[in-house]
């Protein structure tokens, strides 16, 4: 099975900035093994000589700008801001 | 009641839409208490906008084909000055300040709003039980799951609570609930419905499409939300026109033989041969056809959508779109209110998502992973170019179960996995696909799926019709 530790386990929480307490970190680390395991059969497929995006391959449409920016309701937004100072957004500061 | 019925009852004055709509709230009022399809229900708004319409109607105003239709949207879909939660807790008080284009596009026709449905968190999930709010019931047991994610727009349309429902399909999303619930459910190509005002969960294969009681109805709803959007890149104004009349006997109809696992319940598979025999009943020449990568789309769907899924649900922080109920932000730096709102605010499996598509993406990990899947994408996608060189339509179970017990693969995430294997590799392809219900062979509902070819969708439609006359 393919090993996955509860330090791989903090360390993904940690990029994806998610707090875990220990008994979720056990019961990730040992459902995520168990599926990465499953993974392991893409393994057998031959390389493609040539890897694009779907979007690249068959695009929807031709790169033009076309839309005007004409949102003018940020008021509705402004009131779900969970914390505020003059309309602007207030966070806790990033350097202490 | 049939949206045509609808249409027909408005335009010949023997009723109003008010009283229609009154009709469906009263059967929410009933029935949702056990069900609960609905995070909410418009009670107020429905009954307002509906005395509009009867208004307008009767001022002389265009009937158009969803004037005065009530319908369901699944809560991942904004509507302006709605909360709009994706079942989830960091979304709790979160208010939507726009409409979505398929909304505008219902608005435009005067469709009513009856409410918003229950979901998996996120719309990741086959079972709607990892809503934050609680499951969703089947309504032909209640013991069972609807499934999902959509499970809250089937539902409501197999219990009678709305005639027509929206729903969104990531790998399953529509298909495998209206298999559940009986119902029929039509995920159209992508890019035939603009995803604008959408809460991603892997953009390169969401897309949404309707719930409802026949195909006809089905297709009513999705002609009124197809089309391009400005808003949506990815929209296009591509189907090709339906076939004039439809001959079954000149339908070439592909059995592809890696659908039909060990694995599949008996009654699933005697479900699907008695559809197979009606087609062949009309004259459609059936096929064996081989899809054989079809074997790899799990494994690259579940990492390619935790991918995306990592990088859309980012910007859920507890900042930017409205507080998470019970964080204390005092004394906390950003880092840790960001760990703290996500940690708070997203539920087990969205968590095992998030974890997994970071892992994916993740330096080391990347070529392993991530691109190996997108080469299988890609040889599954080139499967399907080639059977439909040589036949029409594919016609497969969408699922290999009937709708399973509450809790039953709560804890067991590869078993909930297998819920969506048949319908997978049409995301991953961009093809349009339909769940109809099988004619009733056995107490729970089973549906088998129709896979067209990309923007033949209204050809697709034509086909799954057949079987509903």
């Amino acid at each position: 099975m393919s090993e996955i530790t509860k330090e791989q386990i903090e360390h993904l929480a940690r990029l994806a900035r998610i707090e875990l307490n220990p008994e979720i970190e056990t019961r990730l680390a040992n459902d995520l093994g168990k599926i990465l395991d499953h993974f392991t059969e893409l393994q057998e497929l031959p390389p493609r000589a040539q890897g694009m995006l779907k979007a690249q391959k068959d695009p929807l449409r031709d790169d033009s700008i076309d839309l005007p920016n004409n949102f003018t309701d940020s008021e509705k937004i402004i009131k779900q801001f969970p914390s505020k100072q003059n309309d602007q957004l207030k966070i806790p500061p990033v350097f202490e | 009641m049939n949206i045509s019925q609808i249409q027909n009852g408005l335009r010949n004055k023997e009723f109003s839409a008010t009283e229609i709509v009154h009709q469906y709230l009263d059967t929410i009022v009933k029935t949702d208490s056990d069900v609960h399809a609905f995070l909410e229900a418009y009670h107020e708004d429905a009954i307002e906008s509906a005395k509009n319409v009867d208004e307008y109607l009767a001022s002389g105003g265009e009937q158009l084909p969803m004037t005065g239709v009530p319908i369901a949207i699944k809560d991942n879909m904004l509507i302006n000055g709605k909360k709009t939660t994706c079942a989830s807790k960091i979304l709790e008080n979160y208010t939507a300040t726009y409409d979505a284009g398929v909304i505008k596009k219902l608005k435009n026709q005067k469709a009513i709003f009856l409410g918003k449905t229950n979901l998996d968190e996120f719309a990741m999930g086959s079972s709607t039980e990892f809503s934050a709010y609680g499951p969703t019931k089947n309504p032909h047991d209640l013991e069972r799951v609807p499934g999902g994610s959509s499970g809250g727009s089937a539902a409501s349309v197999a219990a009678n609570m709305s005639p027509a429902s929206l729903g969104s399909d990531t790998g399953g999303s529509i298909r495998q609930p209206a298999h559940c619930c009986g119902v029929v459910g039509f995920k159209p190509t992508y890019g035939a419905v603009s995803r604008a005002g959408i809460i991603a969960l892997a953009s390169s294969l969401d897309q949404v499409g309707p719930f409802a009681n026949t195909v006809e109805d089905a297709e009513i709803v999705f002609k009124a939300i197809a089309g391009k959007d400005p808003y949506d890149n990815t929209s296009a104004n591509k189907l090709s026109p339906a076939v004039e009349g439809l001959n079954p006997a000149s339908l070439r109809i592909g059995i592809p033989k890696e659908y039909f696992i060990e694995g599949i319940e008996p009654e699933v598979a005697k479900a699907i041969q008695s559809t197979i025999d009606f087609y062949r009943s009309l004259g459609a020449q059936i096929k064996e056809v081989s899809l054989p990568h079809s074997k790899y789309a799990l494994s690259a769907y579940y990492l390619i959508q935790p991918a995306e899924a990592s990088s859309n649900l980012a910007r859920f922080d507890g900042i930017r779109y409205s507080p998470v109920p019970g964080v204390e932000r005092e004394g906390l730096n950003l880092g840790e209110l960001y760990r703290q709102n996500k940690g708070k605010g997203f539920g087990p499996e969205t968590t095992r998502r998030i974890l997994l598509g970071t892992y994916a993406l993740s330096s080391g990990y990347y070529d392993a992973y991530y691109k190996k899947a997108i080469e299988a994408e890609e040889y599954i996608t080139d499967d399907f170019n080639k059977v439909f060189e040589e036949v029409d339509v594919l016609l497969t179970p969408t699922a290999p179960t009937r709708a399973f017990k509450i809790g039953e693969k709560l804890d067991d995430p590869l078993q909930m996995y297998l819920s969506d294997i048949f319908t997978i590799p049409v995301n991953l392809a961009g093809l349009p696909a339909i769940s109809i219900p099988v004619r009733q062979l056995t107490e729970l509902p089973i549906g088998f799926q129709l896979i067209g070819k990309k923007w033949h969708d209204l050809s697709l439609l034509q086909t799954a019709q057949l079987y509903e006359r």
